[in-house]
Formats: C-alpha cells, structure tokens, sequence
C-alpha cells in the first residue's frame, strides 16, 4: 500500500505539490488525470526520488515504509517502479546489460538468487513476446534511438521484469497509436494480480478505456481536487480541465 | 648548458659510445640521432611539445641502459598474453630480447617478423630504407635518443599482396631495480601494397622504481594496405612511458592504431600519422584512466599530404584523484590535400574535483575545399542517465561504474581483434572505480 500524506515539494525554490494526500491500497488502479504543468510527472519523480525535486513537508510510505528517507535504487529495490514520461537515452550501455544489472540488483535486495545467463534471457524472451517488443532492441543502447512507441513499449517491460509492487506509469499514453496503446494495456493489465498497485498518470480519458482505474483523482496546480470512480474521466473529457478549474479556485477562495 | 634544466644529456655518452663501436649499416643514423639528442637537451614545458608534461625528473634521473638480462618468469607474463588465438610473440625485458618467453611460431613464406637486431645485418637495405621516415626525430629529442640507441626490437616485413593471419604480439617488459633502467625499444612494420597485418604491442613494469621506457613504433604502410596496431600501456607505478608512433600511408590505405594508458607515472602518448596517397584513412584511437597522480598527454599530428583522405582521431579520458591529462591534436592539410575529411574528438570524464585536463586543437589549413571538425568536452557524469539507473534498483557506484564504461568502451568496442577487446574491457573494469560490482552484478559479460 502506498499513503501520501500532506506531501510538499518544491523545485528551485518554487512549490508544485502543495499538499497531497493519495492512498492507493494493495491491488486497487489509481489514476491521476490533470493538465500540462499541474505537477503530475513532479509527483511521480519525487516518489522515484529524484535529487531536483526538495520535499518539504509530508511523508509518503510504502508498505509502512518510509520511501522518503530511501535511496532512488532503494525504492526500486523495495518494490517501486516508475515509467518515466520521457525515457532517458544511455549511449554505450546495452539495454540487455543494463536490464541484467538491474533484474539482478532487485534480486539481490529481496534475497533471491542471482538469474543466469540462460535463466536471464528466457524472462527476457517471454515478457518482450508478450508486449510485442522487438527484441532487437534489447541489443542498442539504452532508449537510443528508439521511437517514441518503442521507449514506452521498454518501459513496460523493464516493469514486468523487475517485478515491483507498485507501479508508477507518467503519460506512457503520449506519442503512442491506438495499436500499441492496446499493447502496452495489454501488458499492464496483465500484471494486475489483485496485490500489485498502479497509479496510471494521464492527459487523456482514452488510456483509462483500456486500463480501468478504480479511482481517478484530478490533479490542479499541485493539488488533488476531486477524486471519484472511473466515470469522472469520462466526465473531464466531455468537460475539460476548465470546469473544475473554476469549481476549485472557488473553492480555494483564489 | 643552463643549469635551470639540470639536465645533462652527456648521462648517455659512455652507453652509447659502446654502442658507436659496434658499428653496422645504421652506425651513422645512430651518431646522427645521437648529437641531435644532445643539441636539444631535455624538452621543457617551454616549449610547443612538451608544455603540458614535464620532463625534470627523467632528466634528473641517472638512467642506464639494462647491462644484462633481468629474469622474468612466464607466469608473470601470462596475464599480458592474448588469450585464444595464435600470435607471433616476442618479449623484451628492460629492451633485451628473451628467448625462452618469445614464441614467434612459424611464419608465412616471404614474410618477416623478426628482431630487428637480426633484422639489420639480414635485411640492412630494408632497414635502412625505411627505419626513421614516419617520425620527425629531428626535432622531438626523445624521437632521437630512441634512435641513437636503435639496438633491438620487432622487425615486420609484409609483401604484397600477403595477410599476415595471426597478430604480432611484441612484449616489453620492464623490470625496475635499483639503478634506474633506461630502454629504447624500436618496432619498424612494413607492408607492401595490399598487405594486411595486425600488431599488438604491450608495456608492462615490474616494480616500483623508477625506470625510462622509450619505445617508438614505425608503421610504412603502401597502397591498399590495412594495419592495425595497438599498445596496451600498463608500467610500473614510477615508470616513465614516453612513447613515440609514427606512420606513413599510400593510396587507400587503412591504418588503424588505438593506444590504451593504463599504468606509468607519466605516459605521453606521441603519434604522427602522414596519408601520403589519395582515399586513405587513417584511425588514431586513444583512451586512458588517469587516476593516482597519474599525468597522461596524447600529442597528435595528422598531416594530410594528399587529396581526398579521411582522419580520424578519437580521444578518451577518464580522469579521477589528481590524476591530469592533455590531449593536443594539429592537423595540417597541404595545399594539395582537397577533399580532406578530418575529425578530431578529445573527450574528459572528471570523476574528482582534483583531476585536470589540458585540451588543444590545431588545425594548419592550406587547401579551400576540406572537412575539418574538432570537438573536445570535459564533462561529469549524465545526471538524468544516473538517476535513470537508479530508478532500475542499480545503486551509486554500479552506475557510477556503468556510465563510466560505456564512455570508455566507444574507443574499443569495435576492435576486430575478439580477444583483446576482451582484454580490454577487462583491464577498463578492473581500473574503473567499482568496476567489480559491474562485473559481479552480471551486467557486463
Ligand atoms: N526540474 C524542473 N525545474 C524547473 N521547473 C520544473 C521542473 N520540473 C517541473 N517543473 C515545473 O513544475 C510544474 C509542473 O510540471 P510537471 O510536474 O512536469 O507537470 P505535468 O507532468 O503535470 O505536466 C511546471 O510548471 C514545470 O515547469
Ligand atoms: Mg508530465
């Protein structure tokens, strides 16, 4: 289970989350909706634990774990995986070094045993079969020069291979075609096991078409506004941000 | 003489008034050479060549050559030794020829792969021909004193048309003792007109004292060749390693040379690469791990004497501790020289706050219609790339550790020759700061 509690951050001296409470229970789909710029993928760095982002009040727990106080590869060590919105680009490290690497630290931290080569390259075959994911990829660099599609179709599956208990998906909708869109849900849902968690970040109702959230929160200006089952996306995209808007400047007397 | 230079270039007169007496078909080169040597004097951090290393403790050092063959046993030498394929082996220890850890095998008909000390009483003509063109050791004084002191060292001859199958391994090893040891060791690679062949060449040290290595390899390369040579430098912790490259290219000829500083006090690293025929490409590669108070300085020239040549030079450092390197490329493009297409990167890695890097282009252009790029960073590691990797579970120092070698492994990941690419990348994990986890972790087989 992951609990946000009244969560600050701040980058560069300037505050974007301003406040957060979210709960997401073991084996529930969370989905935070929200315009460019409210703070959804600041949200989604700082629970990875990115330096930029200064927390400054609140606390966020992991299974009764304070993540706060943990290292990023602890963190993703300890069960959290975040599908970054832009996948970073590492010239010179092979994707299929890098994975290995990263498979065996996990696995190293949750005290199993290390993965062979063979053993290694079979999870390999089977996850990228099953999110359709060239497997010539995994023979380039890290993310070079891969498509847009192809970057969020890895990052699924760097997901299914590490296993995490909570998933952290930024915008892994944007720049993606209804196929791959299907492909990519496909995949997540397919890691829906009744104990694993997601908090899917979108722009867009259309995802949450094919990953069906429990819950959807709306994110503005650093804050959740609303929250309420799937329905309210269907909501927001009839309506757009701008009612809501209106409703919780209002509200906060702005 | 100044006394401010202290450096005393008569500390050589009695070594090589012996080797005068000796005499042979390269006696004049040599007495030449050797006067050279003493007109110069001790390069200064005054002068052009030498700015960024300085020369005071080799001249102050009372340097000899070996009197007599120190003993190296094989086991010692194993982990030099190119694991899985054939080679022609020579080993030198403190620049004298060891018979029993040489293993020259058989070689093809018409070739030579030879001492060269043999090879200048069999083959003085072939010697004599081409020995000194590739360098200027007129106006780099230890270009000259390494060819005042020509004695012994690797003789390749590879005629036309013939592809030497298996690499050329020549092994100089020094081996330090109380006296600091001196040693000149001299490679001369011929390869006639659509000859191939491959070199490897190795400087390893054994113990801690200091000791002068002055190697300079001679690569004369004719139309339609292709050569690749490599030095793996690994002295000793206080040798000083200042090598000399020179190389001169026909027409489509294809010269790569990629040389890895690893260990030594100071390695300078000086090649001169001439393409002497239309369409030929010459390849200079370089990468280091300037840790310790380790100085390494690549000093380059490419000089494009004819139209429609490529160069390429590709520099690497990584640089930690108060480790400090240099790069300083100058291309010069003759008048005659258009279509020319020269790159030259030299890029730092600053793992330390201590560490300091020198860099300098130096481009001398006379043709109009030519490609010249130059690109030199100094630069950390990729933030975004290691929080990235953190975000996978990989910790501080394998990522640190893995950003590292992917930085390194672009000057010698495509090395044709399998086993020493291994053996590369090997030496880079074990120098890399955590290299072990890398390897422990699986990540790099
Ligand atoms: N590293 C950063 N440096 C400066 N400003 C940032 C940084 N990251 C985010 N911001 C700012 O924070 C706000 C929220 O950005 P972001 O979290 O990316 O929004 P969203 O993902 O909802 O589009 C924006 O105004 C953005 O400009
Ligand atoms: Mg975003």
């Amino acid at each position: 289970m992951l609990q946000i509690t009244n969560l600050h951050a701040s980058v560069e001296g300037t505050e974007i989350l301003r406040g957060i409470d979210l709960t997401i229970p073991s084996g529930e789909v969370h989905s935070i909706m929200g315009p460019n710029g409210s703070g959804k993928s600041t949200l989604a760095r700082v629970l990875a634990g990115e330096d930029a982002y200064e927390v400054t009040e609140g606390s966020v727990t992991l299974d009764g774990e304070d993540l706060l106080d943990m290292d990023p590869d602890v963190r993703a060590c300890e069960g959290l995986f975040m599908a970054f919105q832009y996948p970073v680009e590492i010239p010179g490290v092979s994707t299929k070094y890098f994975l290995r690497a990263a498979v065996n630290a996990v696995r190293a931290h949750r005290e199993l045993g290390e993965l062979d080569a063979y053993e290694f390259l079979q999870m390999v075959k089977e996850k990228a079969e099953a999110l359709g994911l060239d497997t010539s990829l995994l023979d380039r660099s890290v993310n070079e020069g891969f498509s847009g599609g192809e970057k969020k179709r890895a990052e699924i599956f760097q997901m299914a291979m590490l296993d995490p208990k909570m998933c952290v998906l930024d915008e892994t909708d944007s720049g993606l075609d209804i196929d791959a869109l299907k492909v990519v849900s496909e995949g997540v849902n397919a890691l829906r096991d009744g104990n694993r968690s997601f908090l899917v970040i979108t722009h867009y109702q259309r995802l949450l078409d094919y990953i069906v959230p429990d819950v959807v929160h709306v994110l503005l200006n650093g804050r959740i506004v609303r929250t309420g089952g799937k329905d309210l996306a269907k909501q927001l995209e009839a309506e757009g941000y701008a009612g809501i808007e209106a409703e919780s400047n209002v509200a906060n007397g702005a | 003489m100044t006394t401010e230079t202290m450096n005393d270039q008569r500390q050589f007169e009695s070594d090589f008034t012996r080797l005068a007496e000796a005499g042979g078909p390269l006696a004049e080169l040599r007495r030449e050479a050797y006067e050279r040597f003493v007109e110069l004097g001790w390069p200064t951090t005054r002068g052009e060549a030498y700015r960024y290393t300085d020369c005071r403790p080799i001249a102050e050092a009372d340097l000899q050559l070996a009197a007599s063959a120190a003993e190296v046993p094989m086991d010692v030498l194993r982990p030099h030794l190119l694991d899985g394929v054939p080679c022609h082996r020579l080993v030198f220890v403190n620049g004298i020829f060891d018979e029993t850890l040489s293993d020259i095998g058989t070689i093809p008909d018409g070739v030579t792969v030879m001492r060269l000390a043999e090879a200048i009483t069999e083959q003085p003509d072939m010697v004599t021909r081409h020995i000194g063109t590739t360098i200027d050791w007129k106006i780099d004084a230890f270009d000259a004193l390494n060819t005042a002191f020509i004695e012994d060292g690797l003789m390749m001859h590879v005629p036309a048309g013939v592809h030497l199958e298996h690499p050329v391994h020549v092994l100089h090893v020094t081996r330090s003792g109380d006296k600091p040891i001196v040693s000149h060791p001299r490679t001369l690679i011929v390869v006639e007109n659509g000859g191939r062949a491959t070199c490897v060449e190795t400087c390893c040290g054994l113990g801690d004292d200091p000791c002068l290595v002055n190697p300079v390899t001679e690569i004369v390369a004719g139309d339609d060749v292709h050569v690749d040579h490599y030095r793996i430098v690994r002295e000793g912790e206080k040798t000083w390693h200042i090598g000399g490259f020179g190389l001169i290219q026909g027409n489509r000829s294809n010269v790569n040379s990629c040389c890895m500083a690893l260990d030594g006090e100071i390695i300078r690293n000086g090649m001169t690469g001439t393409l002497d025929g239309t369409e030929g490409m010459a390849n200079l590669r370089g990468l280091a791990v300037v840790d310790g108070s380790r100085h390494v300085d690549n000093f380059l020239r490419v000089n494009h004497m004819k139209p429609e040549c490529d160069s390429r030079e590709y520099f690497k450092h990584i640089l930690t501790d108060k480790g400090s390197a240099a790069f300083t490329g100058r291309i010069y493009v003759e008048e005659d020289a258009q279509k020319t297409d020269a790159v030259q990167t030299n890029m730092n890695l600053l793992l330390s706050e201590n560490a300091k890097v020198r860099t300098r282009p130096q481009l001398e252009i006379f043709a109009d219609d030519v490609k010249c790029t130059h690109g030199a960073t100094i630069g950390r590691l990729d933030e975004q790339a290691m929080f990235y990797l953190h975000a996978r579970g990989i910790g501080k120092e394998a990522a640190k550790s893995l950003l590292t070698f992917a930085f390194a492994n672009e000057v010698i990941e495509d090395i044709e020759l399998l086993p020493l690419r291994r053996m590369m990348e090997s030496l880079l994990l074990e120098r890399l700061p955590h290299g072990d986890l890398l390897r422990s972790m699986g990540g790099v087989d």
